[in-house]
């Protein structure tokens, strides 16, 4: 599903360059449930912004689902993103002056799908974090466990491949912070395969596979059992 | 649909600002269409007789006394017709102009004048054309200047009212329209400082040739009188010897001013009224464009946020640019829509008297120069809003704000 090879991502700070990723080799397979760990500024969000199209790397190579990422453009990135990859963030990245059902339409309104099934499909994946109810309120009017689940709501509106999760649980508390896990882990054991960067080893031992970072470079990959 | 819904919840949040910057350019840009106008009016005087295809000519302008007045007697300022036909026999003349009316009649009650042109003085004066004063269809059809014929097409037939000797009615032929405020050569004013604005008239008027049809049909209905002033057009060859003599045959009672000068007059005129004119609007125009595109960069910062959002949704970039621009020059567009709106209602708003646009010219070309100025904003703002995107990434503002 997910294939890296020698991917480098560096940025240029006051003249010189500055690796946030170093030679990464990565392979997840699909269904996979990955946690990847690291002190911070070890490159982690920096990886996922990789693998979801977000971010070009530098150099090496990037394949999804067999697809040359690295020599595509924006606009078939951006294709992509929205088609294969489902994001969950920290700071949920939601469109706060909007409502509910306006944040979950959003992935659908870039797709090709026709404006008329765009709400429907709103609705379904809302009923499925079951907050079908919430669907009129503005996201500021919502708390913090809602608006994670709004997220994830548009993550998977569009029926993504990948759901990559950038410390999901980060401004959340320990409850519904396992709450959220609880939830993604479902969505994984329905197929979609899903990465999740998290400081926290609870949650990093509840994937079937740990990849730890420090200084842009892998160092451990473990299985958990 | 979808782009449309996108457009709309792009201006959620900055609505107000939208609609009160949407308003100042809407004001600007009137403000540019009026100045336009204003330029316009005393310019086409300044190019109709700059213009002339007439190389040695003098404008012959007669000062009636109050007795010649009285007795009805000021036509031609006193020198009849037969004398100036005499005159245009000298060899050192090649034509006299002059131009007659007739009056009284009236259209659906709003008394109106006819003028009549002789032939050649199209020739002579070009821009006539320009104006809409043209015969080459219909020698004899009559080209019309008022908002009181709006609706009447070309080759139509219109009825006219006379009075003179007694009550009659005659059609004649629609042969075209003049723009309004409904500029011809009229040769009615005199004045010792002579500018072009002296020879050209905007007021409601019919136009017609001077043809010996038109002439036969008009004497047994209006009475006609020939205008105060006229031109005369010397032979290239003739020398300053024989142009005084003639002149001095027709100056005791006017002023004869060569065409040359009165064209250099105007243009110290017209330059003067640029320079009174000019600066103000294009100040205002200049800072309502600053202000437009400060604040459409003001919007797209406000919105980048919101566009990082989009972009993680799978919004490639360009296309996150492409809807900020169209949205900006959403903006444009209805101060564009109803400026242009102006353009085309201001005759009948004048005619109505809504609006007074005496001393304007607004004509279907100051859309050119509205246009022109949308095209440049629109760039401008594209490369404003590229610059912008292009410095803040989506990522940036993904990576916790
Ligand atoms: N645009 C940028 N320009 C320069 N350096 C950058 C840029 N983005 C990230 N970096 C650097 O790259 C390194 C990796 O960043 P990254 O965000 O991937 O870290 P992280 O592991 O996600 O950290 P955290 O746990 O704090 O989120 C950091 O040292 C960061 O300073
Ligand atoms: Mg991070």
């Amino acid at each position: 599903m997910i294939q890296l090879h020698q991917v480098s991502k560096i940025y240029k700070v006051g003249g010189q360059d500055f690796y946030a990723l170093r030679d990464v080799n990565l392979t997840i397979e699909k269904g996979e449930f990955v946690s990847v760990c690291g002190t911070s500024g070890s490159g982690k969000s920096t990886l996922l912004n990789i693998i979801g199209c977000l971010d070009f790397l530098s150099s090496g190579q990037y394949l999804l689902k067999g697809e040359n990422i690295s020599q595509m453009k924006d606009e078939k990135q951006s294709a992509i993103r929205n088609r294969h990859i489902g994001f969950v963030l920290q700071d949920f990245a939601l469109i706060h002056n909007q409502t509910v059902l306006y944040n979950v339409m959003l992935p659908l309104l870039f797709s090709k799908m026709s404006f008329r099934k765009v709400k429907a499909h709103a609705m379904d994946a809302l009923a499925c974090l079951g907050i079908r109810d919430q669907a009129r309120k503005k996201i500021n009017q919502l708390s913090g466990g809602q608006k994670q689940r709004v997220a994830i709501a548009r993550a998977i509106v569009t029926q993504p491949d990948i759901l990559l999760a950038d410390e999901p649980t980060g401004q959340l508390d320990s409850h519904t912070g396992m709450e959220t896990i609880r939830i993604l882990s479902e969505l994984n054991k329905k197929g979609i395969t899903l990465v999740v960067v998290t400081h926290d080893p609870t949650i990093a031992a509840m994937a079937e596979r740990t990849i730890t970072i420090s200084d842009g470079r892998i160092v451990t990959d473990l299985r958990n059992e | 649909m979808k782009t449309l819904h996108l457009f709309r919840s792009f201006f959620r949040g900055i609505r107000i600002s939208s609609v009160l910057l949407s308003l100042m350019m809407t004001a600007t840009i009137l403000i540019g269409v009026l100045t336009y106008a204003r330029i316009r009016y005393v310019t086409t005087d300044y190019t109709t007789v700059k213009e002339t295809t007439l190389e040695n000519a003098y404008y012959i302008q007669s000062f009636p006394d109050p007795k010649d007045l009285v007795n009805g007697n000021f036509q031609l300022g006193g020198v009849t017709i037969e004398e100036l036909q005499a005159i245009e026999q000298d060899p050192s003349v090649q034509k006299i102009y002059t131009i007659r009316t007739a009056n009284p009649l009236s259209y659906k009650d709003y008394g109106i004048s006819i003028v009549l042109y002789e032939p050649e003085l199209l020739y002579a004066f070009p821009e006539l054309k320009e104006m809409g004063i043209d015969f080459s269809k219909n020698p004899n059809g009559c080209v019309l200047g008022s908002q009181l014929f709006q609706g009447i097409r070309t080759g139509d037939a219109i009825e006219l009212e006379f009075y003179q000797p007694k009550y009659s009615t005659a059609s004649f032929t629609v042969a075209g329209h003049i723009q309004a405020p409904y500029k011809h050569l009229t040769f009615s004013s005199s004045s010792t400082n002579s500018t072009a604005d002296y020879l050209v008239s905007a007021q409601n008027i019919i136009i017609m040739q001077a043809t010996d049809e038109v002439i036969s049909r008009l004497s047994s209905l209006a009475e006609i009188n020939y205008q105060q002033n006229y031109i005369i057009a010397f032979q290239e060859g003739a020398s300053q010897e024989q142009i005084d003599t003639v002149l001095k045959k027709v100056m005791d009672k006017g002023i004869a001013v060569s065409l040359d000068d009165i064209t250099e007059n105007t243009q110290a005129h017209v330059s003067k009224r640029l320079k009174q004119w000019l600066p103000r609007p294009l100040f205002l125009l200049l800072s309502a464009t600053v202000a437009y595109l400060s604040t459409v960069l003001l919007m797209v910062r406000k919105k980048e946020k919101e566009l990082a959002v989009w972009y993680l949704c799978g919004c490639s970039k360009p296309r996150c640019s492409g809807i900020v621009f169209v949205s900006a020059s959403i903006l444009a567009v209805v101060p564009i829509l109803i400026n242009t709106a102006f353009v085309f209602l201001a005759p009948t708003l004048d005619w109505l008297g809504i609006l007074d646009l005496s001393g304007f010219s607004v004509t279907k070309d100051a859309l050119l120069p509205i246009l022109g100025y949308y095209l440049i904003t629109v760039v401008v703002c594209l490369i404003v809003t590229r610059a912008s995107m292009a410095k803040h990434s989506p990522l940036t503002y993904l990576r916790g704000v």
